[in-house]
């Protein structure tokens, strides 16, 4: 089943496109990552696909339409920030979401404990940490036994323990096989977490793939030589190494994936360079990133 | 899946049930008028052959406690209306709503739901009072002579739902608490008036002054003075029309107007980014 399609989506605020014109499909059990710049378009996205927001242009459909106007019961969402009432406690709270989905009664003795908030589950939630609030949001998204969920920048603004908790808890989440949606500047993130991710700019989209595609297969070298001139001239003459270029101490250049390691190694050794340094990497999200956005 | 109007009315006072504004706000709703009750009993007679009993027995008491009421449906049931849609935009639990699930057209539902609700729990606890006083202080009543003039009743609750029905396009229109208030009340009390005695009265001197829509709620429970003829002669000398509205023609008016007011709220739920 196709969880979500979207057509020619845009947003205009008068002269400034949030959004322009993007286009997504995601399939059940990917686990997407929206990655993007402060201000590219990620919650604007967001907005539109939980209907907070209307789209200047374009079409959306979750779930092949199959639900119509009643998508986002079978959607788990949070959007920017937790949103619960102060004066409640986490159960009431979470109550109050089982009501607005239209859910028979149940209690949250389960849900509470996969956040970690049984604790202080009685507790007004306006006496919470940033990070126990973005814990109960996460737990509301469980609700109902959502197909997708859907996360908005999770551990933004959180201590590195807060951040941690999060992110241990978005990957539990997100091996439960349902489809998950998840906005985010931070790479790191969504290289750990994520299946497939969509690249956005100024609300347009650079790239969109499963992450293993986006990231080329390419070995990044980081060579470093007794003479670094002579091995700067030897790179060169290799018409399978490109990008070379000189950082402190030493070359980055790149070599091609059937290139193995050893090979290069081997052959430098034999124009007369002894490596002092042989590092090989793949290229990092962060470098993608960079590398896509740059050329835009 | 599907909510019922008792989904969406349960999940409404679940709401409010712990929210100490709204809870304030219907406390004095409750207080007030028997308070006022009892220090209208320590009045005398008042000029003009007019008895201070008349506060109180049947069928008159309907008028003067619908007046009393309609001073703390405007003032205390409209800015729970208010607050039901304000707070919820500051709490962010708006949007919230609808990202959990709701359609907004439900949601508006939900909260025309609340606001009957509320406005028929208003206009049980006047006509409770008005009966309880009009029992001990009239003389030998009999049952036709208690609901003689409960028409008031009627009127009652359509003032009351028309408070709150502003109240909460005020809000869905201007989303922060301060400013909602403020132009509520200065609107009811000033702007309208203003229009109507600065502007109305000076170019169009005639009846369309009446048909302003705080004008035609307020007409529904009116100071009940103004039906003593003697009281204003003066007045209605100097105005070529009627200075209140026949009953019928306010609760026509009433009605138009929250037509209207639904309208538009409806319009901008379902239109506005939220």
């Amino acid at each position: 089943m196709t969880v979500l399609t979207t057509q020619g989506l845009s947003k205009s605020y008068g002269k400034l496109k949030a959004l322009d014109g993007l286009n997504l499909t995601i399939e059940e059990g990917q686990i997407y990552g929206i990655l993007g710049p402060n201000g590219s378009g990620k919650t604007t996205t967001l907005g539109i696909l939980l209907n907070i927001l209307k789209p200047s242009q374009g079409s959306f459909e979750w779930f092949d339409g199959q639900y119509k106007t009643q998508a986002r019961r079978h959607i788990g969402a949070i959007l920017e920030t937790p949103n619960f009432y102060p004066y409640m406690n986490a159960s009431q709270n979470l109550d109050i979401v089982r009501r607005t989905k239209g859910l028979p009664k149940q209690d949250f003795d389960d849900i509470l404990e996969q956040v970690n908030l049984s604790e202080r589950k009685k507790s007004p939630f306006r006496s919470y940490s940033l990070g126990m609030k973005q814990r109960l949001a996460i737990a509301a998204t469980l609700i109902g036994d959502p197909k997708v969920l859907i996360f908005d920048e999770p551990t933004n603004g959180l201590d590195p323990q807060g951040i941690a908790e999060v992110r241990d808890i978005l990957l539990r989440v997100s091996r439960s096989g349902r489809a998950v949606i998840m906005a985010s500047h931070i790479l790191d993130e969504v290289e750990k977490i994520c299946s497939h991710v969509a690249i956005i700019k100024k609300g347009k989209l650079l790239a969109t793939g499963p992450i293993g595609a986006i990231l080329q297969d390419n070995t990044i070298i980081e060579v470093a030589a007794a003479d670094m001139g002579k091995l700067t001239d030897d790179l060169r003459k290799l018409s399978y190494v490109t990008d070379i270029e000189t950082r402190n101490n030493w070359i980055e250049c790149v070599i091609p994936a059937d290139v193995s390691t050893a090979s290069f190694s081997s052959e430098m050794y034999m124009l007369g360079n002894v490596p002092t340094r042989l590092v090989a990497r793949k290229r990092r999200l962060e470098e993608e990133f960079l590398e896509i956005t740059k050329q835009s | 899946m599907n909510m019922t109007i008792k989904d969406l009315w349960q999940l409404e006072y679940a709401k409010w049930k712990q929210n100490s504004v709204i809870n304030i706000l219907m406390i004095m709703y409750i207080a007030i008028p028997p308070a006022v009750l009892l220090l209208a009993k320590e009045i005398r007679d008042l000029p003009n052959d007019f008895s201070a009993k008349s506060f109180f027995i049947f069928p008159t008491v309907w008028d003067w406690l619908g007046y009393v009421g309609s001073w703390c449906s405007f003032f205390f049931l409209g800015l729970v209306a208010i607050f039901m849609i304000v707070n919820e935009v500051s709490y962010k639990t708006f949007r919230q709503s609808i990202i959990n699930g709701m359609t907004r057209r439900q949601y508006l539902l939900a909260k025309l739901v609340g606001i009957t609700g509320i406005s028929i729990f208003a206009t049980l606890y006047y006509a409770f009072v008005a009966i309880v006083s009009g029992l001990i202080h009239t003389k030998s009543p009999s049952l036709s002579y208690v609901f003689d003039n409960s028409y008031a009743i009627f009127r009652y609750f359509l003032m009351t739902f028309a408070y709150m029905s502003i109240g909460l396009f005020v809000g869905l229109l201007i989303r922060r608490s301060g400013v909602a208030v403020l132009l509520y009340i200065i609107y009811l009390l000033g702007i309208e008036q203003g229009i109507k005695w600065g502007l109305h009265f000076r170019y169009f001197n005639n009846w369309t002054i009446n048909f302003y829509p705080g004008n035609v709620i307020e007409d529904l429970c009116p100071l009940p003075l103004y039906r003593l003829p003697d009281a204003f002669v003066g007045m209605r000398k100097e105005v070529n029309f009627d200075i209140l509205l026949p009953y019928w023609q306010a609760i026509l008016a009433s009605v138009i107007w929250l037509t209207i007011i639904w309208l538009l709220s409806y319009r901008m739920m379902m239109r506005k980014d939220l």
